[in-house]
């Protein structure tokens, strides 16, 4: 450590959960967003990629560990055991240690308020409170007792029930409001806490991914009014970031960065439906049984997003794919999967199909789906199982990008300007802190 | 045999307990699906929570947003002497257009009032909705009883509150039975917990609304809502709104007041029909050139006096205030359409606490009532509403949008309506 | 009035003031119960004649027992038949073969191109609030707009027989004089009136038919039903939830509402 002396080489970061950069460009275009625009007129503001497969899960696990996901082995939200139960991920099943791991070995005062996939929260010697996946705010949401009560005064909440969104979109307002505002709330006041001395701070906004999903650009699911909320919302955001410039010493030392771009949703593509109507997948339709209606046979099934996973033989209870069969039934499905076409607008789905091995590497390779998709925009890769259509509508008007997400740095920060993918604004950033 | 079917309309406050009082009555009444409830207490338990009846229809709601069968908006089950519909009212303000609506449907009206938390403003609102759309049978059940510790003391303070308001309205309920839906206690069983209650259960007291008979002992009146030619033919086609028409009767079609003979009442395969009855719909042939629509046939020596100006009562419906010079309404009773206007507006009503609001602007917002004058630009034929419902209720557009429900309280326009008349 | 009579009064009242308010109406008729039982309305309306069009959307695989009903009834109703067929996704290979794909080229764009080739401003269907939960919130006259959405948080209110009917240029109503009736009240109303259904309804070697539609996508439910009696019969009597329930999980049901609800699995 060169410049170990004093803060010189501290950061604050602000991770807004699915904020795209072309959105950032057009709110700053349309006035609704001036705060940012003067920070990234003093900056840089520049597009970054996020990671394969695009959910919020992994992009913030890739940023935490500075790793990929064939490191730290989580490629989603939802993954299957061989036997095929669900298991639901969490952060205390990341292979590597994270950033703040490290920040509190090395003495580093730091925060790390509401990160997805930190749960549970371990006694780190900092301010971490869990994000998104964390039940509700408990004990093990937070890395010390203080924390706990700390958020309890102040309100603060991990996130609203996005099933609100379904049921009722004015109570969804309210709670993201309410959520929000708590939030914004709680970071400003730690650090406007003269007592702490910030290495690095970051809060994480996952109520930009919420709204982007359900009222994605003021479009609703079930209605074709356009809801001012949104752009409203994004204004009420501008303001908070009005706030936390006041609140900064020096806003050179501020960077924002998003781990997904969003695009408007056209279809959902239900997949396994797709991979048993051409043979590959056989399963019962009994919704009770989950993934476990899935039944021998079966060559290959997706889950959430874009990941099909190979049933070869070492891997799965049921799984039969030979090693000899594996290669040429990879290849089989890729150009199938490259040839899929919406009827009505004739679009291509897949914009790219990739090998496993073509996008991670790691220890953790031979856990990864076999098949990566990168859809086009506008086409969300689900996996629903059971009767339906496999091009759906859902709830939701927006879904997640790979290409656009956004990275804006201040002056003081170019070592972490230079990241390409949220992956590496979480390498740079944790180099720079330590 | 078919068996009776009865719809009611279930409202009151938000959280007052509609939900779990309709899971209960799916639940005790046997009314869900075989296996339902085995899924719906997996489910539960799986979340870790207790089943509690409000839960059994959160289930059912969530399944039918993802698609699925059951809804709970309308919900059926039985009882053992008759099916019911229940249309469920949503306790939310911004939902009153939808309950209107679901109640104008209803034949009966159950309220339901927290013992524990007393009247509040939905409880009012909903009453007031229940009175003007002349649902004269209404159960009111004090739920939450269990929270009170069954007391009796308290169920006679929130009934004597209620009741009040009721009265106020001109309401007075057919029942009103002290339960407790999430245990069960009085509806479809007799609760040991309150033994100084000795009335009948809820699904008792359901079974005590009487079905609507038709209004067929109120005068004749027959809206023509289209005229057809068949084989030759000129048909005209209409409901009977109220009263009954016979063949051979001389009907005069108002406003414009010809008299004309009914040759024959039809119905498709069924001609030549000596009589039909309130709520039937049939074609006449008449002795002359058939009226158009909108005209009302009326026994020819019973007419009543077209009108242009009366007295009303309107709920207004629509986000966007009335205002004065803001625009034409279009009144539509049965199949007469006038447009028409507001000549003045004699008191502003808030319907959740049914106190005077300041009428000065002429203005009146969303969920307030008006008493009003209204003007058409030409006469039609209506009733009181306490008199023929079927002719004394209408609905006001304002453009394509229907802005407002609304009764006839007086047919003449002013209090002395005759010396006007002559007058002018 | 007994309660049929008093379904088919107020059905009927809705077809004419329907009639009365577009010129250019139709009726969608798939020959099933519910629509059969929609076109005899409309007979007994206008009193032994449909004024309009009704609209046989054809995938072309359809049971040849509803084909021959199909015939059977127009010839014998003397019916104005539109047949709506996708011809060009016929001509182009697609069928049951395709079946994820078929539905939406075969049935709704079928569909839409028969809407804007006759400029259809209003349509009939028999749809009933009691068969599908989102229909719960249907009302008697309900507006789609061009790509045939619903907006069903802000659908205009619905008093008593007043229904708000005037379409603009950029939607057509959904009118559903059906929409009060049950299951078993179509049955009993088959019944008292003697109509005649496709025979698929009734058992056969212990299936039948509950609903129907392409030969690829209908399977038979176990029932012993041969007559209409017998059909009501079996209604009355079972209570069979037509759908499985949820899968649960056993961990974190919350978390999974969540990430449901995100879409995430």
């Amino acid at each position: 450590m060169i410049f170990g002396l004093g803060k010189t080489k501290r950061a604050v970061g602000i991770g807004l959960d699915g904020f795209p950069f072309s959105l950032a460009q057009e709110l700053m275009d349309m006035g609704i967003m001036p705060n940012l625009r003067r920070l990234a007129q003093r900056g840089e503001m520049k597009r970054i990629r996020s990671v394969f497969p695009t959910v919020s899960g992994v992009a913030w696990s890739s940023f935490q560990t500075g790793r990929n996901p064939a490191q730290f082995g989580v490629f989603g939200f939802v993954e299957l055991t061989p036997d095929m139960e669900l298991a639901i991920p969490n952060g205390e099943n990341l292979k590597c240690e994270t950033m703040w791991h490290r920040f509190s070995d090395g003495g580093k005062e730091f925060a790390a308020l509401g990160v997805p996939m930190t749960y549970p929260a371990d006694r780190l010697d900092g301010f971490v409170a869990s994000g998104f996946l964390a039940p509700s705010l408990n004990e093990r949401a937070v890395s010390s007792p203080d924390v706990l009560k700390f958020l309890k005064e102040k309100d603060y909440e991990i996130d609203i029930d996005p099933a609100v969104a379904i049921r009722d979109i004015e109570q969804f307002k309210e709670d993201l409001m309410r959520v929000s505002k708590a939030r914004w709330n709680t970071a400003l006041s730690l650090l406007k806490d003269e007592e702490r001395d910030w290495d690095m701070f970051f809060l994480h906004v996952m109520d930009t991914d919420r709204i982007n999903h359900f009222l994605w650009k003021g479009r609703r699911a079930d209605s074709d009014v356009e809801d001012d909320f949104f752009w409203n919302f994004y204004g009420w955001l501008d303001e908070q970031l009005g706030r936390l410039m006041g609140v900064l010493e020096n806003d050179a030392e501020l960077f924002i960065c998003s781990d997904h771009g969003f695009c408007e949703l056209k279809w959902e593509v239900q997949l396994n439906r797709w991979l048993k109507h051409q043979g590959y997948l056989k399963y019962d339709n009994d919704p009770k049984k989950g993934y476990k209606a899935v039944k021998p046979g079966s060559r290959a099934l997706s889950l959430v997003p874009g990941r099909i996973h190979i049933l070869h033989e070492s891997r799965w209870d049921i799984g039969e794919v030979t090693d000899k069969e594996y290669e040429p039934l990879r290849k089989e499905l890729m150009d199938k999967l490259r040839a899929i076409r919406h009827p009505d607008s004739d679009e291509v789905i897949c914009k790219q199909v990739m090998k496993k091995e073509e996008v991670f590497e790691g220890p953790y390779l031979d856990r990864a789906p076999d098949i990566i998709i990168d859809p086009c925009n506008g086409y969300d890769l689900k996996a629903k199982l059971g009767v339906g259509h496999l091009f759906e509508k859902g709830p939701r008007t927006g879904m997640h990008t790979y290409e656009d997400a956004l990275l804006l740095t201040g002056a003081r920060l170019r070592d972490i300007s230079k990241a390409r993918n949220i992956m590496e604004v979480g390498r740079f950033t944790a180099d720079r802190i330590l | 045999m078919q068996p009776e079917s009865l719809s009611f309309v279930l409202v009151g406050h938000v959280d007052h307990g509609k939900s779990t009082l309709i899971g209960r009555l799916l639940h005790d009444t046997n009314s869900l699906p075989d296996g339902k409830m085995e899924e719906i207490q997996e489910a539960a338990r799986a979340e870790g929570r207790e089943l509690e009846f409000g839960y059994i229809v959160d289930h059912l709601r969530e399944e039918r947003e993802r698609g699925v069968t059951i809804d709970t908006a309308q919900t059926f089950f039985s009882s053992d002497t008759r099916d019911y519909v229940i249309i469920d009212a949503p306790g939310h303000k911004q939902f009153i257009k939808n309950m209107i609506t679901g109640a104008s449907q209803a034949e009966a009206a159950v309220l339901i009032c927290s013992a524990a938390e007393g009247v509040q403003e939905q409880t009012r609102r909903h009453a007031y909705v229940i009175h003007m759309l002349g649902l004269d049978q209404v159960l009111v059940l004090y739920n939450k009883m269990d929270m009170v510790d069954y007391s009796e003391e308290r169920f006679r303070e929130v009934r004597r509150e209620l009741r009040e308001f009721l009265a106020r309205l001109g309401i007075r309920p057919t029942l009103e039975v002290p339960i407790s839906a999430s245990r069960g206690d009085n509806v479809a069983t007799r609760s040991l917990n309150m033994p100084w209650y000795d009335g009948p259960t809820a699904l008792t007291a359901l079974d005590k609304f009487r079905k609507i008979p038709p209004a067929t002992e109120k005068a004749l009146r027959f809206p023509v809502q289209d005229v057809y030619h068949v084989d030759g033919v000129e048909l005209t086609a209409g409901r009977v709104e109220s009263g009954i028409l016979r063949k051979g009767q001389t009907l005069r079609f108002m406003p414009g007041g010809r008299a004309l003979a009914v040759k024959e009442i039809r119905q498709y395969l069924s001609e030549g029909l000596p009589q039909a009855e309130a709520g039937e719909c049939v074609g006449l042939a008449l002795d002359g050139d058939a009226p158009r629509r909108g005209r009302v046939g009326c026994p020819a020596d019973d007419a009543p006096q077209p009108t242009r100006r009366f007295q009303a009562t309107i709920f207004w419906l629509s986000p966007l205030p009335f205002e004065p010079d803001r625009g034409e309404l279009t009144f539509k009773c049965a199949t007469q359409e006038e447009p028409c206007r507001i000549a003045a507006l004699r008191r502003r009503i808030d319907s959740g606490t049914l106190e005077s609001l300041d009428a000065e602007d002429g203005r009146l917002m969303e969920t307030e009532v008006g008493e009003v004058l209204l003007e058409t630009d030409e006469p039609v034929v209506l009733e009181s509403f306490y008199d023929v419902q079927e002719l004394g209720r209408f609905v006001l557009l304002r453009g394509h949008d229907v802005v407002a429900g609304g009764i006839v309280t007086h047919t003449a326009g002013d209090a002395a309506p005759a010396h006007h008349e002559t007058i002018s | 009035m007994d309660h049929l009579t008093e379904l088919e009064n107020k059905s009927i009242y809705i077809i004419r003031e329907s009639y009365n308010q577009f010129d250019k109406i139709a009726a969608l008729w798939s020959v099933g119960k519910d629509s059969t039982t929609l076109i005899w309305l409309c007979m007994k309306a206008f009193f032994g004649q449909v004024p309009f069009p009704v609209v046989y959307i054809d995938t072309s695989f359809h049971f040849q027992e509803m084909y021959d009903f199909r015939d059977y009834c127009v010839d014998r109703w003397d019916l104005d038949l539109i047949v709506a067929r996708n011809d060009q996704a016929l001509a182009a290979g697609m069928g049951p073969e395709n079946k994820l794909e078929c539905c939406t080229a075969l049935k709704t764009q079928a569909l839409k191109d028969c809407i804007a080739q006759y400029g259809f401003e209003a349509l009939l269907l028999g749809i009933r609030r009691d068969e599908h939960g989102i229909r719960a919130k249907e009302r008697y006259f309900s507006p789609r707009d061009q790509k045939f959405q619903w907006d069903y948080e802000n659908q205009p209110p619905e008093l008593w027989d007043q229904y708000s009917a005037r379409a603009d240029e950029e939607t057509h109503i959904r009118v559903h004089p059906l929409l009060h009736w049950r299951e078993v009240d179509i049955w009993r109303y088959i019944q008292r009136e003697g109509l005649e259904v496709v025979p698929l309804y009734f058992a056969a070697d212990g299936m039948r038919y509950r609903s129907l539609g392409c030969q690829s996508c209908c399977a038979p439910v176990a029932s012993e039903a041969a007559t209409v009696d017998e059909i009501i019969a079996e209604i009355e009597t079972s209570s069979i939830a037509e759908r499985a329930g949820r899968a649960q999980d056993k961990e974190d049901a919350y978390t999974m509402q969540k990430l449901r609800a995100l879409g995430y699995m």
